[in-house]
């Protein structure tokens, strides 16, 4: 898998060497390129991505404060040519800090960390929630208030308790997204929270009333991972 | 060795850090002649910003620019430059009076002015090796 990334930065000449290195890496996607944090930050307001290579000092406003208007927090390795501001980066938690110009060798190093990080966070509790994109921006999903995702063709419904969210997106993809210790797909059109199913009943579960099949191919698996008694 | 051979390898003048150079470039020299060429460029038109926006007395973006610009040097191997542009920056933040200012100010376009020579020279080395191998 690659990461998804946005390249923030104002020398041309700097983004082309970043860029480079991506692609040379294989293992990060540039998504696009902006020259101020706030393009950048219009972008990230509709788009997810999970690293971005941020610059500190630019037209405008700075690489900090385009961090401190995020809604969620996609990892950033800054790229900056003045060593004053790493204290400024170690209070931001960014993953590292490239001081410009620097080598493809000092590149990978920060992508190395990049993955630990990752790594770390995927097994961390504090991964609770998902972001969807659903009219124009960003949501934020708790999962405990998920009940359950359905495929709409090319769209996905997410349902809780309160709301629906349509977002275009597939199962097949949120599959690999959403915590594989709280949800499960039960069905080629739905994923369902296992905390929040209220009875099954032959190759049916319920969750608030509303009935959701479990094919067959999937039956086994889900009745292995209730707490069944 | 015979001149032009595909395995002569390119030597930086020696103003450069051939070392950093090598290992950003590797032998891919036709990189190296595009960075050397934009830099140039870019030094060129940035620096003559600076000067209307100094006769401005605008030295925030003056300062902004030369920030901006100072890792250009680096791309092309001159760490040194880089050094001296970071104090310039530091003099547009905490000068004493604008007499002071003025002088860092023609001083660190001094540095640019023989830097850019000095690119300018390996941009034509870098051309004519490179030609060689097309």
């Amino acid at each position: 898998m690659k990461y998804s990334s946005v390249i923030v930065e104002d020398l041309q000449t700097a983004a082309d060497f970043l860029r480079k290195f991506c692609e040379r890496s294989g293992l990060v996607e540039v998504q696009a390129h902006f020259l101020n944090a706030e393009d950048a930050l219009n972008y990230l307001s509709e788009n997810l991505v999970d690293l971005i290579f941020l610059d500190v000092e630019m037209p405008g406003a700075t690489g900090f404060d385009l961090m401190d208007r995020l809604v969620y927090t996609p990892q950033v390795i800054l790229t900056t040519s003045k060593t004053e501001y790493a204290y400024d980066a170690f209070q931001y938690n960014v993953t590292d800090y490239l001081k410009k110009p620097f080598t493809y060798q000092r590149f990978l190093e920060a992508l190395q960390k990049v993955q630990v990080k990752k790594e770390e966070e995927d097994s961390s509790s504090e991964r609770d929630h998902i972001f969807i994109k659903s009219d124009g921006k960003l949501i934020r999903l708790k999962n405990d208030d998920i009940l359950f995702i359905e495929s709409m063709g090319d769209y996905v419904k997410f349902v809780t308790a309160e709301k629906k969210y349509i977002t275009h997106n597939t199962i097949k993809n949120l599959e690999t997204k959403v915590d594989p210790l709280r949800f499960m797909k039960v069905h080629r059109s739905y994923i369902v929270n296992l905390s929040r199913i209220d009875d099954i009943q032959e190759n049916s579960l319920y969750i608030k009333g509303t009935m959701i099949p479990i094919s067959k191919a999937h039956k086994a698996r889900v009745m292995q991972k209730l707490n069944i008694v | 060795m015979m001149k032009g051979s595909p395995q002569e390898i390119y030597q930086f003048s020696s103003h450069f850090d051939h070392q950093f150079l090598n290992e950003l470039y590797g032998d891919d020299m036709r990189s190296a002649e595009e960075v050397f060429h934009s830099a140039l460029i870019q030094i060129d038109q940035e620096v003559s910003e600076a000067e209307k926006l100094f006769r401005e007395k605008n030295f925030t973006e003056v300062r902004k620019i030369f920030h901006r610009i100072k890792p250009l040097f680096g791309y092309v191997g001159l760490m040194e430059v880089q050094d001296n542009i970071q104090q310039f920056e530091d003099n547009c933040i905490h000068f004493r009076d604008i007499g002071s200012l003025e002088l860092a100010f023609e001083n660190v376009k001094t540095i640019v002015w023989e830097a850019s020579v000095k690119i300018s020279e390996e941009k034509g080395k870098l051309s004519d090796y490179n030609k060689q191998r097309a």
